[in-house]
């Protein structure tokens, strides 16, 4: 294995290579790629995955919060009578309860 | 630049060629490599200054290129897959085939050469640099060149006589 052998065999491989290079245009008119390239579509999905997520949150919470109605239920039930409404039976209730009527009945 | 762009053209076959030694004949790795040469080139962060010939320069820019590829710890996910390999014309499909079963027996036993060897064999044989020039590709001593080149030179004989011996058999 000479010099010339070890040059036959590179020179089979540089045809080879020509073979298999790709054209020059396609290498030579192409941006670079920047290892920044995928932040901007990345934060442009998060941006929109956050947006969903709160439209998401302030739906379920309307949804489920309850009519006013059942609110002013809560808030003042309307139970006649309550159940310790007994509490306010104090003696006397009925002299208290309204105006006494001086001389009528006599 | 129009003028740079057509000299660089001439030499694109020879660019991807040696892009290929740089890349351990990883074809995408090469075509990668090329393209942010080439990117270098188009941007200004690499400029012909005429203080060596142009394919010394280019190479040279090539070379380092593959380095910063290499060393970066994380492969850069691929935005675009490297152009597929063209079909094979011109040559006969049996000169093809010859030719390429030829370069894979060198490139296997190129494989197994240290790197500095295997970059001054490609361009002394490949390119038909002389080792001097060979030396400011590389950007060593031409003294540095010539013991790669002689050591490389000698072990790739050994490696591709193994291989011949072993076809035979």
């Amino acid at each position: 294995m000479n010099d010339d052998d070890l040059r036959d065999m590179f020179q089979a491989q540089r045809r080879d290579d020509a073979r298999r290079a790709p054209p020059f245009r396609a290498m030579w008119k192409k941006e670079k790629r920047s290892p920044w390239r995928f932040i901007a579509p990345i934060a442009t999905l998060a941006a929109a995955a956050a947006v969903f997520v709160v439209w998401c949150g302030t739906k379920q919470m309307t949804a489920s919060a309850p009519p006013p109605a059942a609110v002013a239920q809560v808030i003042a039930p309307e139970w006649d009578p309550a159940p310790l409404d007994f509490l306010l039976d104090t003696p006397g209730l009925a002299a208290l309860s309204g105006t006494p009527d001086f001389g009528k009945g006599e | 630049m129009e003028d740079l762009e057509s000299q660089i053209a001439e030499l694109h076959a020879s660019s991807f060629g040696w892009a290929m030694t740089c890349c351990r004949r990883d074809r995408e790795d090469a075509c990668e490599v090329l393209q942010q040469a080439y990117w270098k080139v188009l941007s200004g962060r690499a400029r012909f200054e005429g203080r060596s010939s142009l394919r010394t320069w280019l190479f040279g820019v090539i070379r380092m290129t593959a380095l910063e590829h290499a060393r970066s710890a994380r492969r850069r996910m691929r935005e675009v897959p490297p152009p597929s390999e063209p079909p094979a014309s011109g040559a006969s499909p049996e000169s093809s085939a010859a030719d390429r079963q030829r370069a894979a027996v060198l490139a296997a036993a190129m494989e197994r050469l240290p790197e500095r060897q295997r970059e001054v064999l490609h361009l002394v044989f490949y390119e038909d640099l002389t080792i001097e020039a060979a030396s400011r590709v590389m950007d060593i001593s031409l003294g540095t060149a010539r013991t790669h080149y002689e050591r490389g030179k000698e072990a790739l004989a050994s490696l591709l006589r193994k291989e011949t011996t072993l076809e035979r058999r």
